[in-house]
């Protein structure tokens, strides 16, 4: 579309718009208070409406626009932030509208003008009779002239204001949204269109003062060179037609097909007498069509299949076409989650049941990334794709959207809260949330691109079998609540005869309660077999009570009954496990008690809030990757629970014996990550041990963590220096530590997706050794603690070579000879090479 | 500012035709001439700040032009065009009070508001050729000069002889 069209196209959507919005507006309900919504949903039904059209390139993206955030409860402070937000928006558009908009418009105006007369003009309509016209024209050239010589501030407010003036009714029926919706559109909107900062700063709370600040910032008064003006001298320059030689020129190309936008490119081209009106072809011709191309200096686009057949370029397919789309991480505006986060805890203190929250999370999350995808970026890619629509699916329930009040997503959740109006009844918005839930998932399943993921997809009959349960959700009146509830809803992964469905916690906490009270006779149950507790697969806890041993944790952590055909497989597995790690091989009775008491507990887990992703971008190592991932975080994470279930004490009712339970087991939780960021700490100063003089520092997201050395590749000392340093620390194998070079042995740089997978495969293989080197005939878990067995790995195209690095330690010859045999037997895939054992010095 | 304003609301409405040198080189004596574009002037005088005219050229429609009979109707529609015209300019109750189409010479005189609330005055001769017209309009804050002034400005600039092209 050609920028006069485009811009004549905007000015029509513009007058239709202020047409069919008064017409509207008799229809509106009473206005709805909108109090939560977020500017970027705003601004996504703005650009739903009004800018779906527009060119991305031209078109402000909402989030350029996410200071612009409105809500009933906001703060003075948040209020002048976002006054702030829209000035900055408004004195940008307010040079937009000197330098291109306002010339644009000028001649589209002119455009339309002359094509309403070309085209549409009848008897009796304005255009009809011409008479005075060009008079009329040129007196208000004086006219205008004079005024704006006279005072041009005057003037331009006065314009301004018959401009807003003009706006204003177009705002106030904008779709029947409540006051503080409607600032929020005015902002997107009007600041995006006409709205200068000075009438901005009338209707938004505090303006003047934001006003100030960006004055001094030289933001509204910045004025840049006159794009549009260009156009416009171009046009001068243009040979001279009359008017009427124009317009009769014109209905002669017309005749031919041509558009007045055409006619006037081409006139402006200086091409408009190169020739002559008899000579002109229709366009419907080729010979017309060439015609064309040679006059509007165009590439001629009559397809010549001989010579110009378009090879198509091959779209990327499956998986890979399902990454491009959704691969690109959907963001919530900057601070939700943190405001989310301060909302949980002032929550916790209502007793109103005015708050609902809903929690949906991919519950296979680790599956997927670890046996079928086997990168993060496709899992990220999956989540993207189930928020994006969950997000979409939202609006369509206005009256969700009214309640709004806080929104969290991390890398495997999306939460929303809900603030109840007084008179509403919670269940029906528990229902609400539950066709939205249900709609998501069936959108996600349904999605062409998933279609064809899932064909791909190797057939199964574990949780993984059914994208269309992989996401689960919750709801209650807390944020803990409705992640109980989610996590509950985990027995119907997989299962497609049984979908899962959006679990209410209140409909599970009796049943939570008893869950707790059998959790724990479980545990009495287990406590009284001695030879559990001999073969340290129970073990005595710090507060005295007997619950499983961390490697007995972490046994029933790997080994999930949705990975087996039938439970006798799944305890025979069990068994074997702790027959090689405890000595012990259990009978089936005890090894399902013990896993039914892991399982309990593990949907009990408090849910984890993040503040902030930090997203690693792995394509910015030049000098290769160190990778850090904290071992055992889940296990500690899940003998922290099972300890705390040990300490309930009451009795009474179900909600004090909840509270109490999730409190405690939130508390031990949190001293996990205590200890996890401590860890952290261990590894920066480990890092800069190293090399004192890079300055770059180490990455963390959650329990992973990315150093990418920025003077110089690491060599083999400075790796076995890295691995000597973590070695001293108190539990050196936490540190599961990758090191992965950021080109392929044959010279190419590996891409960042790649490196992604190259980064898990090193871990896999570290976990595929420390799995097979810990046992009671072979290195004891006491011993194995003592040790980091890092992963040095240069890449091939197909494989590479991996290198073992040990530290912490003086290792026996059996020892080497385990962890040898070990690390060669785990080196299987294709173009996979054994390399090293380097031993770092202790 | 002027100019950035200036050239699109100058160019919103026109123009197209070409002009001779002779219609630059129009004079009035003891008014200061502005050569605003190739087909507008403007004309001040320090004693008079009030008071300016301006003086345009452009072509017209000769198979579409003013006529006796439709004169009071045409004159209207005139008038509620530039009411329209005027809606995003600063200006508004633009009404022509009088009008007369005498010797090929469209004479309107009248007033509208600038920026809400000073009326200006104008008084606008539009003398018309074969194909082109000359535009010659008082505008003035005050009040309009003399019939007697008007005439003799007219008679200096002589608009039914200026060479158009």
């Amino acid at each position: 579309m050609k920028a006069n069209q485009r811009w004549l196209t905007y000015f029509l959507i513009f007058q239709l718009l202020t047409i069919s919005l008064a017409q509207a507006a008799a229809y509106c309900p009473a206005p709805k208070i909108h109090s939560g919504e977020t500017f970027t949903r705003l601004c996504k039904n703005v650009d739903d409406i009004i800018c779906k059209d527009v060119p991305d390139k031209i078109r402000r993206s909402c989030d350029e626009r996410e200071h612009t955030i409105v809500h009933s409860g906001m703060s003075a402070n948040e209020v002048y932030n976002f006054a702030k937000g829209c000035m900055k928006s408004a004195a940008t558009s307010f040079v937009e509208f000197f330098t291109v908009f306002l010339p644009d418009l000028c001649k589209a105006i002119w455009n339309l003008t002359k094509g309403t007369f070309e085209t549409l003009s009848k008897p009796g309509d304005f255009f009809s009779s011409l008479k005075g016209y060009y008079e009329s024209a040129r007196a208000m050239t004086a006219d205008v002239y004079e005024a704006v010589n006279r005072n041009p501030g005057q003037f331009f407010a006065d314009l301004w204001n018959k401009m807003t003036d003009a706006v204003g009714p177009l705002v106030a029926s904008y779709d029947c949204l409540s006051p503080q919706a409607k600032v929020d559109k005015i902002c997107g909107l009007v600041a995006e269109w006409v709205m200068p900062p000075a009438i901005l700063a009338k209707i938004i709370v505090r303006g003047s003062k934001a006003a100030k600040e960006l004055y001094e910032l030289k933001l509204i008064t910045k004025l840049g060179e006159a794009k549009g003006a260009k156009a416009i001298a171009d046009f001068e320059k243009a040979p001279k037609v009359s008017l009427r030689e124009y317009n009769s020129l014109f209905k002669q190309f017309k005749a031919k097909g041509y558009t007045l936008e055409d006619f006037r490119e081409i006139h402006l081209k200086g091409s408009l007498k190169s020739i002559k009106a008899e000579d002109l072809k229709p366009l419907t011709t080729a010979e017309g069509k060439k015609q064309y191309a040679r006059l509007l200096g165009k590439k001629e686009e009559v397809p010549s299949p001989a010579v110009k057949a378009k090879v198509p370029e091959k779209a990327p397919t499956g998986l890979e076409a399902f990454k491009t789309k959704y691969g690109k991480e959907f963001k919530l505006p900057e601070g939700s989650n943190r405001e989310y986060m301060a909302k949980i805890e002032t929550d916790l203190l209502r007793k109103d049941g005015k708050v609902l929250y809903f929690d949906v999370e991919n519950s296979v999350q680790k599956k997927l990334n670890d046996e079928i995808f086997k990168e993060k970026t496709a899992v990220d890619a999956l989540n993207n794709s189930f928020f994006v629509k969950f997000n979409e699916n939202l609006r369509d329930f206005p009256e969700l959207m009214e309640r709004l009040g806080g929104e969290y997503k991390d890398y495997k959740s999306y939460r929303i809260r809900l603030e109840l109006k007084p008179g509403d009844d919670p269940a029906r918005f528990e229902k609400m949330l539950a066709e939205l839930y249900k709609k998501t998932n069936k959108d996600f399943y349904a999605d062409p691109l998933m279609n064809q993921i899932r064909k791909d997809l190797p057939p199964r009959t574990d949780s993984l079998a059914d994208p269309a349960t992989w996401f689960l959700g919750g709801s209650g009146e807390n944020a803990l609540e409705a992640n109980m509830a989610a996590r509950s809803a985990r027995k119907n992964a997989g299962s497609t005869v049984n979908p899962p469905k959006l679990n209410k916690f209140k409909e599970h906490s009796g049943a939570l309660s008893k869950e707790i009270d059998s959790i724990e006779q479980t545990r009495k149950t287990l406590s009284t077999q001695k030879n559990l507790i001999e073969k340290r697969i129970l073990e005595t806890a710090d507060n005295g009570n007997i619950i499983p041993s961390k490697s007995m944790i972490g046994i029933l952590r790997k080994i999930k009954p949705g990975d087996f055909q039938t439970e006798k497989e799944f305890l025979t597995k069990i068994s074997s496990k702790t027959q090689e790690m405890f000595g012990e091989k259990l009978d089936n009775e005890t090894a399902r008690t013990l896993a039914g008491y892991f399982q309990k507990v593990d949907s009990l887990s408090p849910p984890l809030f993040s503040p902030e992703r930090v997203a690693i971008d792995l394509k910015e190592a030049r000098k290769g990757i160190v990778s850090i991932d904290f071992a055992g975080i889940g296990v500690d994470n899940i003998h922290e629970q099972m300890k705390a279930l040990t300490e309930v004490t009451s009795t009474g009712s179900v909600e004090k014996k909840l509270h109490e339970s999730f409190t405690k087991m939130q508390s031990g939780v949190n001293q996990v990550t205590r200890e996890m960021e401590e860890a952290k700490d261990v590894f920066r100063k480990a890092i800069s041990s190293v090399d004192n003089a890079d300055k770059k520092a180490p990455q963390f997201s959650g329990d992973d963590g990315i150093f990418m050395p920025g003077t110089r590749s690491w060599g083999d000392a400075d790796k076995a220096k890295l691995v000597q340093s973590l070695a001293t620390s108190a539990d050196p194998s936490k540190f599961r530590v990758t090191f992965v070079s950021s080109t392929y042995a044959e010279g190419k740089v590996i891409p960042a997706a790649e490196r992604s997978k190259r980064i898990v495969r090193a871990e896999t293989l570290e976990k595929d050794i420390r799995s097979k080197i810990i046992g009671i005939e072979k290195i004891s878990d006491a011993e194995a603690k003592k040790f980091i067995t890092a992963i040095d790995y240069v890449p091939a195209e197909k494989g590479g070579v991996f290198n073992l690095i040990l530290g912490g330690k003086e290792f026996t010859p059996e020892e080497i000879k385990t962890i040898e045999s070990a690390f060669k037997s785990s080196i299987k895939g294709e173009g996979e090479k054994f390399g090293k054992i380097i031993y770092s010095a202790h | 500012m002027n100019i950035m304003f200036g050239i699109p609301f100058l160019l919103m409405f026109f123009s197209l035709s070409a002009f001779s040198a002779e219609f630059s080189s129009l004079q009035i004596q003891g008014w200061k001439k502005e050569e605003l574009s190739h087909d507008h002037l403007r004309f001040s005088k320090a004693s008079t700040p009030d008071l300016v005219i301006h003086i345009q050229v452009d072509s017209y429609d000769p198979q579409n032009h003013w006529k006796a009979e439709t004169l009071k109707d045409d004159v209207k529609k005139m008038e509620k065009m530039r009411n329209s015209m005027s809606f995003f300019m600063g200006m508004k109750d633009y009404t022509i009070n009088t009008f007369s189409f005498e010797h090929n010479v469209l004479d309107l005189e009248g007033s509208y508001l600038r920026m809400g609330n000073k009326k200006v005055q104008f008084k606008e001769l539009n003398f018309y050729q074969r194909e082109q017209f000359v535009q010659v309009k008082f505008l003035s804050d005050a009040a309009l000069p003399s019939k007697d002034e008007i005439k003799k400005i007219i008679s200096e600039v002589k608009p039914e002889k200026v060479e158009l092209d």
